[in-house]
């Protein structure tokens, strides 16, 4: 059977099919090819000598197209065209919208097309959930395990691909075993969430775990070792970490949890816990791994992922992961990385498939080791050394304010006195007076008031 | 072959589609083989059945002239020789009561000068033979001189009984074009229209107070509704419960009785009762249907099976109106069966064939229906009709986790019991059981509605839906070209009754299929110069490879396809339900544990 119509071959003189009959089975790609030609042939024919081809009409389209019947052999009419070119539903190309992208240089009409054929993302219920594991589960044989998600993801690959040895189709396997990403998003980012819909969660492991703790006196327990109160997906890391069984918490909001913790805390006599989602600051907002929270805008691989899985777990039940999301997310949250951050580290998209694999930190871990660190102050614009001299100078006068400073090495006030800012700050100067806030407050370097008191 | 159970299915009568609905033989396929469903394809050959672009096709002298030089012409003017020396009668020439011979009759083909009046388009005969009084077509048809009108009149009235003899002709020249090529008549649009009848009913009640009591004084006369009013009526009652036939007590058809005039003439009539009150028409053989909203229709039906490939009309059969268009089927398709040599595959019909036994006629002799769906009692939405069995579609669920069936590949599908029933065989989609993997069947007779032959979720099945429309014209064509089925005043025959619209739908048939063959090039002209054809067959439905999948050819269904693919998504169809799968979950937990 002919896939492209043959220029010197007619369509009725084709090769016979199985059943004898005549049949030409163009190449759909050439027909884009034959929509423009054939529209060019019918605004030039067309009375008006300004006609574009991009308004040529579908009657005026029939009629030109037998001027290249030498060229093309049998070309269909106009709207067998747009039938021949339809989108995933089926629906036929409209005809204005077929003659703009053919007569388009920007666009590229097998790519568009593509784009037409494509499948919409169908929204996956828990039932698709629970079929889709169990029956990869089924396949896989009894002592399969599905813990991971990349578990699945390469159980589905190899299914579809030996489809026929099941008796079915890929097609038909694809529409019932969702993709991973399908999974994770039905089920809140959470694969544990899927195996519980499935029924597969931890099977055998609670027997080795022992009696689950209320999920209340977890989150106090982190609370008493972390100094914050933890997040779902924390306190479900912690304790399969720690090898604690928790019970199962249901669909109750997460928050209400952590309203009865603060509130057992505060009869328990523990210190008042910070609010949800805070950590304390300073050497204390230590995380697991004794690293402190405060980044100052540099985030490793580690402190990415954690903050994409924290993220993950806070999303509501089928909703995707959008920046738009993640910049919600970002605000008002210290220790966040920016959308830019994020960006260079591949993207959102990205991050939560490597968040999702179960040696996602081990893997950041030697991603970090080999991420070779921007020497601090060796790119960019030099520092300058304006703060310094103000320093020096101070510490030859022992005792200036921020004009005389300024009179001294010929810079404006303004700059003067902020450099002075940064430097107490630092804890570098001192005022002369603690309770002054004229204008014309003095400063000396610090320490040297207390050697005199001394 | 006899695969009607009653020999008797040549007239179209009431109960005719109960009576036949189990086939005594199954009929056989051309070859021996039945084509599977990825085999059989929908092609139409565009613009086959319009003749208007070659004249030579629509002069009726010359068409007629080279109708006279071919054999069917001799073998149709054996068969419809209404003249006692004929062949047909030679053998009561002998007998007792042998008709007298009288002179002998004019030399002539009467059929032919038939056809040539048929081909006129002309619903009145007078008019037609004062038009032709001077053609040469007299001469053409081997008359010597012109005929009177009164003998014209009696001949083709005579000519009424002989309507076998066209249909005949008609399947010789159907099995010529099917031999050239067998695409002819595998999908096939049946439907009906209606015919009014020319003659009115007269008020004729003798009881004087039974009239009374029927509700005081009728209009003396009662004529058909115009077909404006009546249609919607008849569109409403393809709505209504088909088990429940509500109509049937307003299609009544009284006795015919003889009556003698005042000049002492005795004509016979046929009494109608309408509500209560009796009437007579001199047409004895139309029939009258009252619908619900007072509406009158008396005259008849043609009931057409059309070819999608050509677009011409197969088979016809035209009976009274009084009796369901679904009654017409077995006639229909024993004139189909046996122009085509085979039943078609697939037939396609409106909402008003939606019966389970019309469904059910069709299954057992192998034929899918495509068709809409009617409204049923209980069952407003389409949800409704999703059983454990089956799903709303139509498409089989297994029986041991409620997953989807697949009845679409190789060796699956219709099939026959020993017993004859027929069932559709099936496999799990996604085998989710040990057992899910063995074959499955499940008896079309759990609801002939729903489990068909070919699977809706098949792009042939919307392809055909789809092209069904363009064949509504069919009824339009005959009767713009031959006045068949006329159902105004300008388009009904002036001779009222069946026979004469029974000779003039065949007669219509032949002309169609004569000059199809000759412009197709399927029968060589002997004398007509024909313009080359240039009408080329197109692939209406669509293609797939089956190895890969892929679309090699979008059908005109792929739209509806994707349609009913959304419904299927939305209603979640592709995952298990029912108590096959609460019990398949218990046997998960069962198997985890």
């Amino acid at each position: 059977m002919e896939l492209v119509a043959r220029p010197d071959v007619k369509a009725s003189e084709g090769s016979r099919d199985a059943g004898g009959r005549f049949a030409t089975v163009r190449d759909r790609l050439v027909l884009f090819e034959i929509v423009q030609e054939v529209a060019l042939v019918a605004a030039r024919l067309d009375p008006d000598p300004y006609k574009e081809p991009t308004t040529v009409a579908q009657s005026a389209w029939n009629s030109a197209r037998h001027s290249l019947r030498s060229r093309y052999g049998h070309i269909p009419q106009a709207n067998e065209v747009c039938r021949q070119l339809p989108d995933r539903h089926g629906r036929p190309w409209p005809w204005r919208d077929l003659l703009e992208l053919v007569f388009d240089e920007q666009r590229d009409a097998k790519k568009t097309w593509e784009e037409r054929l494509s499948e919409l993302d169908r929204p996956i219920s828990h039932e698709h959930v629970y079929f889709a594991l169990n029956f990869v589960r089924r396949q896989l044989g009894p002592d399969a395990a599905l813990r991971f998600p990349h578990q699945y993801e390469e159980a589905r690959t190899r299914l579809l691909e030996d489809a026929h040895e099941l008796d079915s189709t890929q097609e038909a396997l694809r529409q019932r075993l969702p993709t991973r990403g399908q999974i994770e998003t039905a089920c809140a980012g959470s694969w544990e969430r899927a195996l519980e819909l499935a029924g597969l969660q931890s099977s055998g492991g609670e027997a080795e775990k022992g009696t689950p703790i209320p999920v209340i006196e977890a989150v106090l327990g982190f609370y008493e070792e972390h100094g914050y109160l933890p997040t779902r997906l924390e306190l479900v890391e912690t304790a399969r970490r720690e090898g604690v069984l928790l019970e199962r918490t249901g669909d109750e909001p997460w928050f209400t949890f952590i309203e009865r913790a603060q509130q057992l805390a505060r009869e328990r006599g523990l210190p008042e816990p910070p609010p949800y989602g805070t950590k304390p600051a300073g050497p204390d907002a230590e995380n697991e791994r004794g690293e402190t929270v405060g980044t100052k805008g540099f985030y490793s691989r580690v402190q990415v992922l954690e903050r994409v899985r924290e993220f993950a777990a806070t999303l509501p039940p089928a909703t995707s992961a959008t920046d738009k999301r993640w910049r919600e997310f970002q605000r008002d949250r210290a220790g966040v990385p920016s959308l830019n951050v994020i960006r260079r580290h591949g993207g959102l998209r990205e991050l939560l498939r490597e968040a999702s694999r179960p040696d996602w930190r081990r893997r950041a871990e030697a991603w970090d080791e080999q991420a070779v660190t921007a020497p601090r102050g060796g790119l960019g614009r030099p520092r300058s050394p304006k703060r310094e001299e103000v320093e020096m100078l101070l510490r030859e006068r022992g005792e200036a304010s921020a004009r005389e400073l300024a009179e001294a090495l010929g810079y404006t006030v303004d700059n003067v006195r902020r450099y002075l800012r940064q430097l107490k700050r630092a804890g570098r100067i001192e005022p002369t007076h603690e309770f002054a806030r004229a204008r014309n407050q003095r400063y000396r370097p610090a320490g040297v008031g207390e050697s005199e008191a001394s | 072959m006899d695969v009607f159970a009653h020999a008797d299915v040549t007239v179209p009568e009431r109960g005719a589609l109960e009576a036949n609905r189990r086939p005594e033989h199954r009929p056989r396929r051309r070859g021996g083989r039945s084509k599977s469903w990825s085999e059989v394809e929908l092609w139409r050959l565009r613009e086959a059945g319009r003749f208007s672009g070659d004249p030579a096709l629509c002069d009726p002298l010359r068409l007629i002239a080279e109708w006279r030089r071919h054999p069917f012409a001799v073998a149709l003017r054996e068969l419809a020789d209404t003249s006692p020396t004929s062949f047909g009668r030679a053998a009561d020439l002998a007998a007792i009561e042998a008709p007298k011979l009288g002179r002998p009759r004019l030399p002539g083909d009467w059929p032919a000068v038939y056809l040539a009046y048929v081909l006129s388009g002309c619903p009145a005969l007078q008019p037609w033979y004062n038009r032709s009084s001077s053609s040469g077509l007299w001469e053409i048809c081997g008359f010597e001189k012109r005929p009177s009108y009164q003998l014209v009149h009696l001949r083709f009235a005579e000519m009424e009984d002989a309507w076998p003899a066209f249909i005949a002709v008609v399947q010789d020249l159907i099995g010529l074009a099917k031999a050239a090529d067998p695409r002819i008549g595998e999908i096939v649009f049946v439907d009906a229209s209606g015919w009014k009848s020319s003659a009115v009913l007269e008020h004729a009640c003798i009881d004087e107070e039974a009239c009374l009591r029927a509700g005081g004084k009728p209009s003396g006369r009662l004529r058909s509704d115009t077909a404006e009013e009546v249609l919607p009526h008849h569109w409403a009652e393809a709505d209504a419960d088909p088990d429940q036939d509500s109509s049937a007590g307003t299609r009544t058809r009284g006795p015919i009785v003889s009556a003698r005039r005042a000049n002492g003439a005795v004509v016979d009539y046929r009494l109608f009762t309408v509500k209560e009150h009796l009437y007579r028409s001199l047409d004895t053989t139309s029939g009258l249907r009252r619908y619900v909203g007072a509406r009158t229709w008396f005259g008849g039906f043609y009931l057409a099976a059309t070819d999608f490939f050509t677009g011409l009309p197969l088979a016809a059969q035209v009976f009274a109106a009084d009796i369901q268009e679904w009654e017409g089927v077995p006639a229909l398709y024993r004139d189909l069966l046996a122009a085509v040599g085979e039943l078609p595959y697939i037939v396609s019909v409106d909402k008003g064939f939606a019966t389970r036994a019309f469904h059910e006629f069709n299954t057992r002799r192998g034929i899918a229906v495509v068709g809409p769906r009617r409204k049923y009692p209980g069952r407003t939405e389409l949800r409704d009709w999703r059983t454990d069995r089956f799903d709303e579609h139509g498409i089989p669920r297994c029986q041991y986790c409620g997953g989807e069936g697949e009845q679409d590949s190789p060796g699956m599908g219709l099939a026959f019991r020993q017993d004859d029933e027929p069932v559709i065989r099936f496999r799990c989609l996604l085998p989710l059981r040990p057992e899910c993997k063995r074959t499955q069947s499940i008896r079309c007779s759990e609801e002939w509605l729903m489990l068909l032959p070919l699977s809706r979720t098949t792009e042939l099945y919307h392809a055909v839906r789809y092209a069904r429309s363009n064949l509504e014209n069919t009824f339009g064509l005959v009767r713009d070209r031959f006045a068949i089925a006329g159902k105004d005043l300008t388009g009904q025959l002036a001779r009222p009754g069946v026979p004469p619209q029974r000779l003039r739908a065949s007669a219509g048939l032949l002309l169609d299929w004569f000059r199809l063959v000759l412009r197709q090039g399927w029968l060589e002209p002997i004398a007509l110069a024909l313009q080359p054809t240039t009408s080329e067959s197109v692939l209406l439905s669509g293609r797939r490879d089956r190895a890969s999948g892929e679309i090699m050819h979008v059908g005109v269904g792929a739209e509806r396809l994707g349609r009913l693919r959304r419904e299927r998504d939305e209603a979640q169809l592709e995952l298990p339900y029912g108590a096959a799968w609460e019990e398949t979950k218990r046997w998960l937990e069962l198997e985890r544990s």
